[in-house]
């Protein structure tokens, strides 16, 4: 933490020290069952993290807690050095106490769904264009020229009329990709984006993927992609049991994982 | 058979009858459909004291038949006193404004069902999907909840507009001239039941195959096909 990261985009070492997303000791739990058992957590401007562990480790709950998917059950976020304004409901977990605030969150914090999630009744292009219509307050035309530019840049500019279920999982995960850049977010979450595809489609949503890292993005990514991981992470994090396990550059945690869990885990993915 | 007295008496009158039954029909699914949304909204809210109402409502409209609602309002609501002095008497001592006010809100409760069952039908990861993105939980209901869930409801929707249509029948019992009254006045004067209630079942069914029609085409509108499985 000693040294400032190098914004990917500019080359420049950043002095601004106010951290795209910070997470603070977050817990959640279902009924008795304790799943993130405080995870901490900093992604500076330009940060690709990976979020790695097996099934059950708590990777998906805690991506979909922070943008309030799922209700911590304590924690802080903070976003662009802002806090998340929580209150605690009835049922002991924390909700937003300002949903303006929330929602102007979530309108900054991309999130990309493993089951792509688009909705079926809409054309691509619609699909698209809705949010930042909605909630940015973008002209029809404008948004659109926005998306069609996305479309092109992730590769299906020529479904841009086609609907959802008219295309391959591959094509919707890209469309919802397109989806979330409309929005332009400062953060993009990745929640096992590749995890519901056919093989010969994983490649074309990582290479997406991949191009967005490379344009000094800020991403958090759960996935079992392990090489793709350590191609494109400045930072892996591993959970197990809902704590962090181990951290740091990709070649540490793949190479000379510290925790014996680790070494377990990575030596049965190669 | 007296084919000139068929077509220059009969038959006006039993296209007049369609008439009042389309119309009642129109008016009816359409007012109930307006109705419907802010209950069907309501009965699929998660806060118990906001789906109370709209319960109780649907609960009474569907759990009791549409003739006796009709004679609640038809035969019923005259013997108050303070209804006969209201500005409401205007309309309610018409039994058309009658069958027009039961057979929407009979129907409103129906479809208030169908709206229910097709908003809480509408995938939870479509409707995270537009909060995600930023959405307020009102933006999400009116952009993406709703029109998904009208999607999902139109089926159900054009099944209980037919079923009002047959439904409408009741409305002769209380002196109104849709074709059931029609008919039943001109077999009074003919004496011809099995020709004349034929006639009036080949009516129905030609309304039903245009409504049929009808919603075919809104539903090739809306692609609605393209809501099927991948």
């Amino acid at each position: 933490m000693a040294q400032a990261p190098i914004n990917r985009t500019t080359g420049v070492r950043s002095l601004v020290t106010q951290p795209a997303l910070e997470i603070r000791n977050l817990h959640k739990s279902y009924g008795d069952l304790e799943v993130l058992k405080g995870i901490s957590l900093t992604a500076r401007d330009g940060d690709v993290i990976s979020i790695l562990g097996s099934s059950g480790s708590g990777k998906s709950t805690f991506l979909r807690c922070l943008n309030l998917l799922e209700n911590p059950n304590e924690g802080e976020i903070h976003f662009a050095g802002e806090q998340l304004k929580l209150k605690r409901s009835k049922s002991g977990a924390l909700i937003a106490a300002d949903s303006k605030q929330i929602n102007r969150f979530r309108s900054q914090m991309g999130f990309v769904f493993q089951n792509f999630n688009l909705w079926p009744h809409m054309s691509v292009l619609d699909n698209i264009i809705e949010a930042p219509r909605r909630v940015l307050g973008q002209s029809k035309a404008e948004a659109s020229e926005i998306a069609e530019a996305l479309l092109a840049k992730v590769g299906i500019a020529d479904k841009r009329h086609a609907f959802p279920n008219q295309l391959s999982g591959g094509q919707q995960q890209r469309a919802a990709i397109a989806r979330t850049l409309a929005m332009q977010p400062r953060v993009i979450l990745f929640d096992e984006p590749t995890s519901a595809l056919d093989p010969e489609m994983v490649q074309e949503v990582l290479s997406v993927i991949r191009a967005l890292a490379d344009e000094g993005r800020t991403m958090l990514l759960v996935t079992h992609e392990m090489s793709f991981a350590r191609q494109v992470s400045s930072e892996i994090v591993f959970l197990h049991q809902g704590l962090v396990e181990e951290q740091g550059t990709p070649d540490k945690v793949f190479d000379n994982p510290t925790s014996e869990r680790c070494k377990q885990f990575m030596s049965s993915h190669r | 058979m007296n084919w000139e007295l068929f077509f220059d008496k009969w038959l006006p009158k039993m296209l007049d009858g369609a008439g009042v039954t389309l119309e009642l029909l129109a008016i009816a699914v359409v007012a109930g459909l307006i109705l419907a949304i802010p209950l069907g909204i309501a009965r699929s809210s998660s806060k118990p004291w906001v789906r109370a109402l709209p319960y109780s409502y649907i609960f009474f409209f569907r759990g009791t038949p549409l003739l006796l609602q009709l004679f609640l309002v038809y035969y019923g609501l005259s013997q108050f006193e303070a209804v006969r002095q209201s500005w409401a008497w205007n309309y309610l001592r018409d039994p058309y404004w009658c069958a027009l006010i039961t057979m929407t809100m009979h129907t409103a409760a129906y479809i208030a069902e169908i709206l229910r069952g097709a908003i809480q039908a509408v995938p939870t990861g479509e409707v995270e999907a537009a909060r995600a993105l930023g959405m307020s939980r009102s933006k999400a209901l009116l952009y993406i909840i709703l029109p998904r869930a009208a999607r999902i409801a139109l089926p159900a929707y054009s099944n209980e507009v037919i079923l009002m249509l047959k439904a409408s029948a009741v409305v002769y019992t209380v002196t109104l001239f849709d074709i059931m009254g029609q008919t039943r006045t001109i077999i009074a004067r003919t004496y011809q039941a099995e020709l004349y209630f034929f006639i009036a079942g080949l009516f129905y069914l030609a309304i039903t195959l245009v409504l049929t029609q009808i919603f075919r085409f809104i539903e090739h509108k809306l692609r609605v096909d393209m809501l099927q499985g991948r």
